[in-house]
């Protein structure tokens, strides 16, 4: 039958089916690591959504594609969009992710004291809504912003809330527990538990390995090579190190791939090979021209361990 | 493991040191001094009593704020200093001259080797006060 033919309410019913799909398939795509496949499911979503008059489902779809946009560095151009959401809508779920975008938005922008105003505002309205689990989730950007700030304990606490609300997840919520997990594992690493944060990590990179989510394996692969550097594992460091590097290179992550370049020139000092250390701290110093490649720099990299006064999440 | 983040906790404590004492030899306020690295004061005084860790980006902007290098950040410098301000003594010179009637590839075998012990004994210069901090931290 064609569609324009059919019923009112079963055109509304098949509307609302093609937008659960969507929603679905968005979803799916972020789990394959296919972020702009998934930005386009949500616009998708969010366009039948508007077409059937519901500005709350038009909403949700739109918070799901900023979700994936902050990904990939497109969420500040949102940010309006989503205030504008949060003052609006009196759908308190859909303000929850509005809030919780806007500061990962935030956070990707280096605003670091608007994302954690933003991020107490998510939870805040997850409270609101009685939801453990949205709750737990800003978590997760509560505990980034403290790992960014070197308050270590309290990221840890957050993590810890954080991966109690992902489990038991499917589909790509398994991405975000992944990393979730990954961060936890970081910051043990960086509050003297070190064998528990390794084993958080690995644990990790086997979810993230079988979800073939390469666009979150390499921050993970830097965090497993900063472990075993700390635990003077040398060769699964580099393997980590070197894997991690590639990767970040391959999606132009120039954090990771700056503290895989100071990991794998630390690894190199304590193996005896200055001249590695030296290739890979040349490839460190050319991210900062404006500090000029200085063989004095470099000479103080391979003579002093910086491992524990280096904040990767910095 | 405990002994590994204590040192590190030292070290970063001793940074924190190092840093306040320089920005002061420069006669800077913690806010100037914020605002020219471009972080929040109260960040900066946590680097300064060594509870905070710093980014890459951040240990080079700070380089860059003080115009100096990394050696002289890390107080390594001084020993440098201390050692050039030694003359050569007769032994330097002819070393110096027995490198100057080697061809560029013997030159170049002669620096790597240089290089190799240099970096040999500053690991176990690393090592050593790793585990003097270890002590002193415990």
């Amino acid at each position: 039958m064609p569609q324009s033919r059919r019923s009112p309410q079963r055109k509304e019913r098949f509307m609302k089916e093609r937008y659960d799909e969507l929603l679905m398939l968005g979803e799916r795509a972020i789990g394959a690591d296919d972020f702009e496949g998934a930005a386009g499911f949500f616009a998708d979503a969010e366009s039948v959504a508007r077409r059937m008059g519901e500005m709350d489902l038009a909403d949700r779809a739109f918070c799901n594609r900023c979700s994936v946009l902050v990904e990939l560095d497109r969420g500040a151009d949102q940010i309006p969009k989503l205030k504008e959401i949060l003052l609006r809508s009196s759908d308190t779920r859909n303000r929850f992710l509005a809030a919780y975008c806007t500061g990962v938005a935030y956070y990707i922008s280096e605003d670091l004291e608007r994302a954690a105003s933003y991020a107490r505002r998510a939870t805040r309205l997850a409270r609101e809504l009685d939801d453990q689990r949205l709750e737990q989730r800003s978590f997760n950007l509560v505990g980034t912003l403290a790992a960014r700030d070197s308050r270590f304990d309290e990221a840890e606490e957050a993590f810890s809330l954080c991966l109690e609300a992902h489990r038991d997840v499917d589909g790509y919520q398994r991405v975000m527990a992944a990393q979730v997990e990954d961060n936890l594992g970081y910051v043990m690493m960086c509050t003297d538990r070190l064998d528990e944060g390794i084993r958080r990590c690995e644990a990790a990179r086997k979810a993230l390995v079988q979800m073939n989510a390469d666009h979150y394996l390499y921050e993970v692969l830097q965090d497993l090579c900063y472990g075993y550097v700390l635990a003077d594992e040398l060769d699964m460091a580099f393997d980590y190190g070197e894997q991690a590097l590639e990767l970040a290179i391959e999606h132009s992550d120039q954090q990771v791939a700056k503290n895989c370049l100071f990991l794998l020139s630390e690894i190199a000092v304590r193996r005896g090979d200055t001249f590695g250390a030296r290739r890979y701290l040349h490839e460190l110093t050319a991210y900062y021209p404006e500090a000029g490649i200085s063989e004095e720099i470099i000479d103080v990299f391979l003579a002093t361990d910086l491992t524990t006064v280096v904040n990767l999440r910095g | 493991m405990a002994q590994k983040a204590q040192i590190g906790t030292l070290e970063v404590v001793a940074i924190g040191s190092r840093l306040r004492e320089l920005r002061k030899n420069r006669g800077l306020t913690q806010a100037e001094l914020a605002r020219q690295i471009g972080i929040q004061q109260s960040d900066l005084s946590r680097m300064e009593k060594g509870a905070y860790r710093v980014s890459l980006d951040n240990l080079f902007k700070i380089l860059g704020v003080f115009d100096l290098d990394l050696a002289d950040f890390f107080g390594d410098q001084q020993n440098k200093t201390e050692l050039q301000k030694q003359p050569l003594t007769r032994e330097d010179m002819k070393v110096l001259h027995s490198l100057r009637e080697l061809s560029p590839e013997g030159r170049a075998e002669v620096q790597e080797f240089l290089e190799f012990k240099l970096c040999k004994e500053r690991q176990e210069c690393r090592s050593l006060d790793a585990r003097h901090s270890g002590k002193n931290g415990s």
